[in-house]
């Protein structure tokens, strides 16, 4: 037998299923809402607040009229769209009986679950490059700024990112899918997960660094301060919701030459400029190596569990 | 009473022009010795001129003979090594046709006074001889004097001027010709190489070679004197000529140019920014160039960074920086290992007691790309270890 033998059958199968599937049109109703009005909050804001040296970029990182900019839109729904691609892609199969059957084909075991990975990250690479495309073009007819090429590197950047952290939610899903029986329990953990880490984390954050490092009198405040806030900093950065933000929030906007805590002594000389593309993208390279890192482990995670796990027994 | 004398006795009155000279003295030349009707004279009989130039007299004759006559003109007595000639219609002469009546200026006598000739009073007795006793001798009466009365002169009010190196020195002078005639000057200079000289007339904008001036005329002339810019501090004379046909009118102008102290920081290409990376030394080259007029004596160079940041020179102090001069140094600029990517400002400075330059850089810190590759690598590592975990729980 081939290596890999039914992989191509079952990802081109698999992104059939998602891209007919009714559960896709209403992931695509919604993001493509999202995508029209952070655009109208975009250009509104831009009336509002001026243009900076980089228009083109304001696109996608600006809000307005009280509308989030499209990156906080995508970072806060982008985990939904990878749970609603991947929580039942295993246990969903199993419950119906056809999982049984799938393995009843001259296919390896694990090409079922790389090929609904593969599937679901490529569905999502789709997505999120119309996505950001569209939102570029409409943006153009509607403003009038073209864009620079380093502005076209930074939004591949950024979309590339993007596609990255939603990977990253389908293989979460994919792992509790795994590890679940029902789908419904699959479901509500990555919610929960997702809600934690968009919401809860900052706050989880903040009580553990004040507890670490007070800094509730004037003493403490200038003792701890620092300490304080790079501890608050990188309890944030397990989030991947948080790790994302600062990356992209980062790339988009070239006057920020820093991603960590800055002190006055760092400040002392500097001059208010922009950053070089690679620039950016070095002060990022962590992140980006994060989530990347975060996308493969849970993917490996749900890789062994399901190739442990024992199927015909119901 | 004057008349009385005349009349009384005409020696004694010759004597007594003598003495007196002067109006006495033209007036008995100007009286012709009228002899049969014919009278020659000259408006001004008695003149003043300088050794070496010559004057042209116009003569005038009356014919009252009742006729014309031909008649010649001969010199009847010039002092010795003088030379006298007549004129008439742009040729030498010596006998012209004289018609009845009064004939204004029907010859000109020219007389040229040599170089060497003494001050001293000087007669010429001109004859004309119409035949059949009809003649007249005029007397003409040459002062020989040095220092003509009509001097021009060309000067200005104020003719020394101070200034910095890099200003050019404007001088209001006047040229006045006294001379008789209007006379056309050229105007020069002997400035050495590298100046420049202009006179400009008063009023206008152009620069001339020449003027010209009106008989008792004055004409207002700018000379404006453009030193070198690499002039070095000192007192400098120009001399400035007006010359015409008759005369040389020199004119000395000073100038003197004050010491400016100046010197200058920059880069051999005179780009101010660099590339550098955190905790990590980067050498720039900088230039320091004595762009002053004198000499600069214990230069020290310095810098003021950002915090946490330190640089090096290679050679701190420069002793002696000639003017014009400019010596080139090395900084060795080492960010602190905290600064932040993107642009500081680094100024450094050089100076001693008396003058201080500056220049003000640019920093680029920096991150090492070696980042951005370890980035791939820990990446490759985690796509490796995925390999290996679909190697071993894979196929079962």
């Amino acid at each position: 037998m081939k290596k890999h033998a039914g992989l191509t059958a079952l990802f081109e199968k698999e992104l059939a299923d998602h891209l007919l599937g009714k559960r896709f049109v209403l992931i695509l109703v919604l993001i493509w809402a999202t995508c029209f009005a952070s655009l109208y909050g975009a250009t509104s804001g831009m009336r509002e607040a001026g243009v900076s040296d980089y228009p083109f970029l304001q696109l996608y990182t600006t809000g307005g009229s009280s509308i989030p900019s499209f990156m906080s839109f995508i970072a806060l729904l982008g985990p939904f769209v990878g749970l609603a691609l991947g929580f039942d892609a295993v246990n969903g199969e199993r419950s119906s009986g056809t999982l049984n059957r799938l393995m009843a084909q001259p296919i390896y075991r694990d090409s079922i679950i790389i090929g609904k990975f593969l599937a679901g990250t490529a569905v999502i690479a789709i997505m999120v490059f119309t996505m950001g495309i569209l939102i570029g073009t409409c943006g153009t007819l509607r403003t009038g700024f073209a864009p620079q090429p380093e502005e076209v590197m930074r939004i591949f950047v950024f979309l590339f990112f993007t596609v990255v952290y939603i990977a990253f939610w389908l293989g979460l899903s994919i792992l509790f899918s795994v590890l679940c029986r029902h789908t419904a329990t699959s479901a509500l953990a990555v919610i929960a997960l997702w809600i934690f880490f968009a919401i809860f984390m900052s706050l989880v954050a903040n009580i553990v660094a004040n507890a670490v490092y007070p800094v509730n009198n004037d003493y403490y405040v200038i003792v701890n301060s620092l300490k304080n806030y790079s501890l608050n900093l990188n309890l944030n950065r397990i989030s991947p919701y948080y790790l994302y933000c600062e990356a992209v929030s980062t790339v988009m906007d070239p006057s920020i030459r820093a991603v960590n805590a800055v002190t006055m002594n760092q400040m002392v000389g500097a001059i208010t400029g922009y950053l070089s593309f690679g620039q950016s993208l070095l002060l990022v390279w962590p992140h980006l190596t994060g989530l990347i890192a975060l996308t493969l482990a849970a993917f490996a995670a749900s890789y062994v569990c399901f190739m442990r796990q024992e199927i015909r027994s119901n | 009473m004057k008349k009385a004398s005349v009349s009384q006795n005409r020696f004694a009155a010759f004597a007594a022009a003598a003495v007196t000279a002067g109006a006495l003295l033209i007036a008995g030349s100007f009286t012709a010795l009228a002899a049969g009707g014919l009278d020659m004279s000259t408006y001004y009989p008695g003149i003043s001129v300088k050794p070496g130039e010559s004057v042209n007299f116009s003569l005038n004759f009356e014919n009252q003979s009742g006729g014309g006559r031909d008649t010649s003109l001969t010199i009847e007595s010039i002092p010795d090594g003088w030379d006298g000639y007549f004129k008439g219609n742009s040729n030498s002469v010596n006998r012209i046709h004289i018609n009845s009546g009064d004939n204004e200026g029907l010859a000109t006598f020219s007389l040229t006074v040599p170089a060497e000739t003494p001050s001293g009073t000087y007669q010429a007795v001109l004859l004309a001889d119409a035949g059949e006793g009809v003649s007249d001798s005029l007397t003409l009466d040459i002062t020989v004097s040095e220092a003509e009365n009509g001097q021009s002169n060309f000067s200005s009010e104020y003719p020394e001027q101070e200034g910095a190196s890099g200003t050019s020195f404007k001088f209001d002078t006047t040229l006045v010709n006294n001379r008789s005639r209007e006379q056309s000057y050229s105007l020069s200079s002997n400035a050495p190489d590298g100046w420049q000289v202009s006179f400009t007339p008063s009023g206008q904008t152009t620069h001339v070679a020449s003027v010209s001036v009106d008989s008792g005329g004055s004409q207002g002339i700018s000379v404006e004197i453009t030193p070198p810019e690499t002039i070095t501090k000192g007192e400098y004379s120009i001399s400035c000529s007006a010359v015409s046909a008759t005369e040389t009118l020199p004119l000395d102008l000073k100038v003197t140019v004050t010491g400016s102290y100046k010197v200058e920081l920059s880069t051999p290409s005179g780009l101010l920014s660099f590339d550098a990376y955190a905790n990590d030394e980067k050498a720039v080259t900088l230039t320091v160039t004595n762009s002053g007029n004198v000499d600069l004596e214990n230069l020290n160079l310095s810098s003021s960074l950002p915090s946490g940041w330190e640089a090096r020179f290679d050679e701190s102090a420069i002793d002696l920086l000639e003017a014009g001069a400019s010596r080139e140094i090395t900084a060795y600029v080492k960010p602190s290992g905290d600064s932040m990517t993107g642009d500081y400002a680094a100024v450094f400075t050089v100076k001693n007691d008396i003058t201080s330059g500056t220049a003000d850089f640019r920093v680029s810190v920096k991150t090492r790309t070696t980042w951005g590759i370890l980035a791939v690598v820990i990446i490759v590592v985690l796509i490796g270890g995925l390999g290996m975990i679909f190697k071993k729980y894979g196929r079962r």
